[in-house]
This record gives C-alpha cells, structure tokens and sequence, in this order.
C-alpha cells in the first residue's frame, strides 16, 4: 500500500470519528425546528454536504429519543405509511446550546493554531 | 412457487431468493434493534423507497431491489448503536469488571469463613494462638482488603461503562455481579449453619 493511501485512509477514519460525535449535534440542530422524519433528516445532511447511512441515524434518533432529547409523533402520510416525525425536546435544546460553545470553542482553537496565534 | 413477503401489513411478490435475502436482513434489525416501533418505522421507510422504485404493494420486487433498498439503509452494523470507544478496550473492561465481581464474591465468601472461625473459637481459647492462627487471621484481613479493592475496581470500571453510554451492559454486570455474589454468600451461610 503506498503511503499517500495509508494518509488518506488514516484522515478518512479520523472523520470517522470526528463525524461521530458530531452527527448527534447535527440531528439536534435538523430537528430543531419544524418536526421532521428520518429521510428529510438524511436529505438535510446530503444537501449540507455530509455522507451518512441512513442506518446510522436511525440508531442515534433512537439513542437521542430515550435520553429525552427528541421526542416523536406519528403522521399519516399521503405517499404511505404513516412516518414518524422528530422534533427537538427543552433538555435537546439545552444540550444543543451546551454542545455549541464546545463546538465554537473548538473552531476558535483551530483558527487560531491556523494563524499560529497559539 | 409464488413468494411474497410483507412489509408493514403491505404485500409484495417476490422470487425466493428475494424473499429469502429480505427476511435475513429484517431478522438481523430484529437483534440489533431494541424497539419493534423503530422496526416499524424502518419498515415505513422500505415501503416509501420501494415506491420510489415504482414498486407498489402487490408489485414484483426484484432481488436487485431488495439489494437496492439494503444499500440506500444500511447493513445490519449500521443500525448498532455503538458507543464511540475502542471495542477491544471496552470488551477488556467488561471483562475486568466480571472478573472483578467473581473474584469479590469469592473474596466475601473466604471473609465470612474466617470471621465466622474468629467468632466460633471456644472461650478457652486465647487469640492469637498458633502461628497457623495468626496466619489464618492475616489471611482473613487480606481478604478484606481485596475484597475492598475489587469492589472499587469493579465500581469505577461500572462508571467508565455508564459514561460510554453502555448501560444496558453496565446494568447487566452489576446484575450477574450481585447475583454472584449473593449466591455464595447464600452457600457460606448454609455450609457454617450445617457445619455447626
């Protein structure tokens, strides 16, 4: 494997990650609004630029739900079946907010290191 | 021989191998999911991409859309929510923390035999006797210690689970860790109340 694939795969895992943690933020902020189902959140990402399975989310709507950050409605649909719909809670919110100064600060560190202000 | 499978009280042909590929994959969400309405929900999400394949219930579905479908959701894996650390060193815990309650449970029983032998010695008998004794007793002590030791261990490593949103798992080693426990607890008691 030559050295240049070994870097673009060690950064692709390194996103990996980063988009990990950050994909909850997402959801949060998509869902921060009007209520929304699974495929217009996925639609949300793709049109932001943001690759993900829609497995992925599917798994972390549930997760976010039980810990009391999203809530949901089921609503008849004219395509189909009914959907169910996701909406922000208060404690979603409070999160959200609380995970933004950690985001913002984050950026802040890295504009910073780019400038070699640090 | 005509196949059909039903997605979400909705009916649809399909070949055998078709059918065959689809229950597999439900049967996979099936275990990794744990919330039927989740499955429902994903369900209603198959039926809405079928239609968007011109597939309408009662339609032929095609084993390359099945494959269609699978690819646009996601394999089985995609659908597990893991928590973002290292399995290896998540399994080690685990691991660790087992050991830990086996090994505390052991301790506590070893604790109870030696505290009961202290207690049940004869009046006659003056504490520290023989050299066998004093050792005896140092061992009891130790036991203790260990015992506290493997309590903390198991407690922190109980935390560090909770915090990696694994609670299911951490719910279930405090479980088997009590259940241990206590079943030797049980077995000490009914071996000194037979003994005596």
């Amino acid at each position: 494997m030559k050295k240049s694939n070994n870097s673009e795969e060690y950064a692709e895992q390194l996103a990996i990650q980063m988009r990990k943690g950050l994909l909850a933020f997402c959801v949060l902020t998509a869902c921060d609004g009007e209520p929304l189902y699974t495929n217009e959140i996925v639609k949300r990402f793709h049109a932001s630029g943001m690759a993900v399975i829609e497995g992925t989310i599917y798994a972390l709507l549930s997760r976010l739900q039980k810990d009391g950050l999203l809530s949901h409605t089921w609503k008849e649909s004219e395509q189909g079946p009914p959907r169910k719909y996701y909406q922000i809670t208060e404690f979603g919110k409070e999160v959200k907010a609380a995970m933004q100064i950690h985001i913002d600060g984050l950026q802040n560190t890295l504009d910073a290191l780019r400038k070699g202000v640090l | 021989m005509k196949y059909s499978i039903t997605v979400l009280s909705q009916q649809y042909a399909v070949d055998r191998q078709g059918k065959e590929q689809y229950e597999k994959y439900i049967q996979r969400l099936k275990k990794t999911l744990d919330d039927s309405e989740q499955l429902q929900d994903i369900e209603a999400r198959i039926v809405e991409l079928l239609a968007e394949m011109q597939i309408n219930p009662g339609d032929k579905v095609e084993r390359q859309h099945i494959i269609n479908v699978i690819k646009q959701l996601g394999g089985p894996q995609s659908f597990e929510d893991r928590p973002i650390v290292d399995t290896a060193q998540h399994q080690r815990t685990l691991l660790m923390q087992i050991m830990g309650v086996i090994l505390g449970g052991t301790a506590l029983l070893v604790t109870i035999f030696t505290i009961t032998a202290i207690i049940g010695r004869g009046s006659e008998e003056t504490f520290p006797g023989t050299f066998a004794e004093w050792i005896y007793a140092l061992a009891g002590l130790a036991t203790i210690l260990f015992f506290v030791a493997l309590c903390a261990v198991t407690a922190v490593g109980l935390v560090k689970t909770h915090f990696t949103q694994a609670k299911k798992q951490a719910i279930k080693v405090l479980g088997r860790g009590f259940v241990i426990s206590f079943v030797m607890i049980f077995i000490g008691a009914l071996y000194i109340a037979v003994t005596n």
